[in-house]
């Protein structure tokens, strides 16, 4: 029974249609305006299911978008660190020609990662540069994205420096390229975490912005982006303790920036007079 | 109970009377003088509801060609009424009068009912007419006017349509 009566409202549904689009279309035919308003609606209505077809279609076809986009990545990487690799061995040819390497108040030196410890509380960075390359004790160990250590001990061919993620490092940085300046030191637990210290509760800043160093260190030059400030708090009363996010990852890290400041001594010397 | 053999004969006479007051109709564009819903309401119960929807087919057709209208126009706005009208039967008169196949009239439901049904299959009809004339190009305000007008016109005709179409027991 209720069967027979679901299969007459089908019917009848079905005929109603039937008839409805019959009438609509010689309404259609037999009416300028309605033929325009028509058209107008059935654009409408097939650009809508259109449209709703192709985001489907752009769905399910993304996975094959992530692997090309993937390959993409690691080709781009691989001409990256050909890129990086010829630039190293250019610098190494300049410091051939010209042995200072200098630019400014600092002298650089390219070199690659020997060995990295990224898993302990004391993480340690040995480069493939030592006294023989004008390596020296002191210097910077730097790229693009970041200050990553300060070399402690030279060998002749290779020198150890204190990782940036370790418990005895601060690095002297600067909230924006004008703002105030405060210690910034690994988080001890993240690998891309850092705190800034010490910088005044007047001073006006937003989640994301940049921080670089200050060059106040006599041991990085300034300006060096090294991350990006997350939340923060207020440290008794008087000054605020910001998390940062660093820029350079030191999983991946291969090729570094040797940077000794020329007017070290002399800023040294002045300073044991005092 | 009246027969209702004589249904088609009256129905036949409404339908030249439709398509006369659409050839000649004084009235401008803000009333839309149609008997037809009334008479769709009207068909008797006996006549199941897809020969309802293939007879307000073809009386909306019939006069969209006789007259001077869009064809097409009357048949699109008529067929809902089609459809609707036994739940409109059955909400105003009850499930009784539809299993029976009886017909109403004023005499058993009074003149309240069978206005709210006819104000019902109106409503529905104008709608359909109003919007589908105007097909987007008229503003609300006309569209809404015309609506009023025309909803007031055809009940007080819709009244004696209905009146004439139903039978009357007490006769």
């Amino acid at each position: 029974m209720r069967r027979s009566n679901i299969i007459y409202h089908v019917i009848n549904a079905a005929i109603f249609i039937l008839l409805e689009v019959a009438a609509l279309n010689m309404l259609r035919n037999n009416g300028t305006i309605q033929n325009v308003w028509f058209s107008k609606g059935a654009h409408a209505f097939s650009a809508t299911v259109w449209g709703g077809a192709q985001n489907v279609r752009h769905y399910f076809s993304l996975k094959k978008r992530n692997d090309a986009l993937a390959q993409d990545n690691h080709e781009l990487r691989i001409r990256i660190a050909e890129l990086e690799s010829m630039m190293a061995d250019s610098l190494s040819s300049q410091r051939n020609t010209s042995p200072e390497g200098i630019a400014g108040d600092f002298r650089y030196i390219p070199a690659t990662i020997v060995k990295i410890s990224n898993n302990t509380q004391h993480n340690y960075i040995i480069i493939g540069k030592g006294s023989d390359d004008g390596v020296s004790k002191g210097a910077g160990v730097i790229t693009g994205k970041g200050a990553i250590g300060v070399i402690d001990a030279v060998g002749r061919k290779y020198s150890y420096a204190r990782s940036f993620k370790n418990h005895e490092m601060n690095i002297s940085a600067r909230l924006g390229k004008e703002g105030a300046v405060g210690p910034m030191a690994w988080n001890g637990y993240s690998s891309n975490g850092a705190v800034l210290r010490e910088i005044p509760h007047h001073v006006e800043f937003h989640h994301g912005d940049t921080v670089y160093t200050s060059g106040y260190s006599s041991i990085f030059p300034p300006d060096i982006p090294l991350g990006t400030t997350g939340d923060s708090r207020i440290v008794n009363g008087a000054t605020y303790e910001i998390e940062i996010n660093l820029f350079e990852d030191f999983g991946a890290l291969r090729y570094v920036t040797v940077v000794e400041n020329l007017g070290k001594e002399e800023i040294n010397n002045l300073e044991d007079m005092q | 109970m009246r027969s209702n053999q004589n249904f088609g004969l009256l129905f036949s006479l409404m339908l030249v009377c439709q398509i006369m007051l659409c050839n000649f109709s004084p009235l401008g564009p803000y009333v839309i003088l149609s008997m037809l819903p009334a008479m769709i309401l009207c068909v008797p119960l006996t006549i199941s509801t897809i020969g309802c929807m293939f007879i307000a087919f073809a009386s909306g057709l019939a006069v969209d060609w006789l007259s001077e209208g869009l064809v097409g126009l009357n048949a699109a706005a008529l067929i809902p009424v089609a459809l609707m009208r036994k739940g409109i039967i059955r909400i105003y008169f009850g499930e009784d009068l539809i299993d029976r196949g009886d017909s109403f009239s004023f005499n058993k439901f009074g003149t309240a009912k069978v206005s709210a049904a006819i104000l019902t299959s109106l409503t529905l009809f104008l709608i359909a007419y109003v919007i589908l004339d105007g097909a987007g190009t008229r503003p609300l305000w006309f569209n809404l006017t015309c609506f009023g007008a025309s909803m007031i016109c055809n009940w007080i005709l819709s009244l004696l349509v209905t009146h004439i179409l139903t039978p009357d027991d007490r006769k």
